[in-house]
């Protein structure tokens, strides 16, 4: 089969493809994302290819002075992105907030408003989806983290799913106040980069605000958005710290094993 | 070459369409096909230090790391496409290359069926077929996007052609559209 010269039932076959599948552009809210995402990405995402060579003891590696002065422009880059942290600068015009990478609050603003768009977020197969204690049970045994899931005063509780964050499973409770949709996620924080224990984090990105804390080996990040910004970073905050303040003590060992599940 | 930052940034923004293509192919879902699209993205800038431009562009590079992201995620989740041997892939078609049967130029229900017939491929023949017909690359190309071998990637379309030319010549006999 030669590429030079294509037959004619060859054309004709690659039209009817076309014709068939289609040579659809992506949706103008990806090409947005995707481009935010590129802007986005902070000193904070890159540092970390900064620091993995400098971890196993870098001066093993090196020869003489040309080892020393790669070792100390490698050290001189990452003071330069520690100062930036430090300073809360960031490269990034959309995020605002430390901590949390940029790519990982992006992640959880367009898992966030992806699943707003869904008519019904009750997408749990096999669990009773308005039972906010049947929900916990059985994605806290999916996920091998407990699983905040609870009521939140004032707001109305739009459905759980099993939903990526990062690529990788997460619980997402939805719910509604008027306009306002306000997000909760339970992610293992084994799934995402630059996490540690028992840390509270806050970001604002793109008019959502986030406030996440990580602790017993998961992250848990509440996202809120209103078209008229009537939802603020300090309401978000607020909420955050009352899930935090009440978190579930859940031995997750004790679990029954929670129910499979295909996540979107 | 290695691409500035720049640079790479507008190549590979270049690219958006086709991997939101071959994204919605594969995962047959419009938001798992978003999904996997960013972190295509994500994983492309985290891995862009490694990335040298060669005689094909990014095109390939990031077909690939899409590829394997969905590969993976199939085999994590014990759904999507599972890796079928050729072998097994063959034993589904027809040996004979055949001529395709009839006109696919201009006719709406054949289009249907034409959907049908590319939608029951196996998924090893489908992401062959949607970068040779839909996104035009060279054998080369889709061998590198999907690691295979060329010769694997003409033998699979070969094959494929084999199965549409089969199963539509069936679909236009029964259409009365051609006779036995």
């Amino acid at each position: 089969m030669s590429q030079m010269e294509p037959q004619s039932d060859e054309i004709q076959l690659k039209q009817a493809i076309g014709r068939a599948w289609g040579k659809k552009a992506a949706p103008l809210d990806l090409r947005n994302r995707i481009t935010g995402m590129i802007v986005q990405q902070s000193p904070a995402a890159r540092s970390t290819v900064l620091r993995m060579p400098l971890s196993p003891a870098p001066s093993l590696n090196f020869a003489g002075l040309a080892g020393l002065a790669i070792a100390a422009g490698m050290l001189l880059a990452l003071g330069l992105v520690t100062a930036a942290l430090l300073n809360g600068s960031s490269s990034s015009p959309a995020l605002v907030g430390t901590g949390l990478p940029g790519e990982v609050a992006n992640s959880f603003v367009y898992r966030h408003d992806a699943c707003c768009q869904a008519k019904d977020h009750h997408l749990l197969q096999g669990i009773n989806n308005d039972s906010l204690s049947a929900v916990a049970r059985a994605m806290s045994a999916e996920l091998n983290v407990p699983v905040v899931a609870t009521p939140i005063d004032g707001w109305l509780f739009a459905g759980a799913g099993r939903c990526r964050v990062w690529g990788y499973p997460s619980a997402h409770l939805l719910y509604r106040h008027e306009g306002q949709t306000l997000s909760v996620f339970s992610i293992p924080q084994s799934s995402l980069p630059s996490i540690t224990d028992n840390r509270d984090y806050e970001a604002t990105l793109n008019g959502h605000p986030l406030a996440a804390f990580s602790h017993a080996g998961g992250l848990y990040c509440v996202v809120g958005y209103a078209a008229d910004d009537s939802i603020s970073p300090a309401q978000v905050k607020d909420i955050r710290d009352k899930l935090r303040d009440n978190f579930p003590a859940v031995a997750v060992d004790s679990l029954a094993p929670g129910v499979a599940g295909n996540y979107h | 070459m290695k691409p500035n930052r720049a640079e790479f940034e507008k190549l590979a923004l270049e690219q958006l369409d086709t991997l939101y293509r071959l994204a919605r192919r594969l995962t047959r879902n419009a938001a798992t096909a978003e999904d996997l699209v960013q972190e295509t993205y994500l994983r492309a800038l985290k891995a862009q230090d490694g990335f040298v431009l060669q005689e094909y562009g990014i095109r390939p590079w990031l077909l690939r790391i899409m590829h394997n992201l969905w590969s993976s995620t199939a085999q994590r989740q014990k759904r999507g496409p599972q890796a079928v041997e050729d072998e097994q892939l063959e034993s589904a078609a027809s040996n004979v290359p055949a001529p395709l049967p009839i006109n696919l130029a201009s006719n709406d229900a054949m289009d249907e069926r034409l959907v049908k017939a590319l939608d029951d491929l196996p998924p090893e023949y489908q992401s062959v077929i949607h970068l040779w017909a839909i996104e035009d690359c060279s054998y080369q190309e889709i061998a590198d996007a999907l690691e295979v071998p060329i010769g694997t990637v003409m033998s699979r379309l070969h094959r494929a052609r084999a199965r549409l030319s089969q199963q539509l010549h069936g679909l236009a006999v029964d259409e009365g559209i051609i006779r036995e």
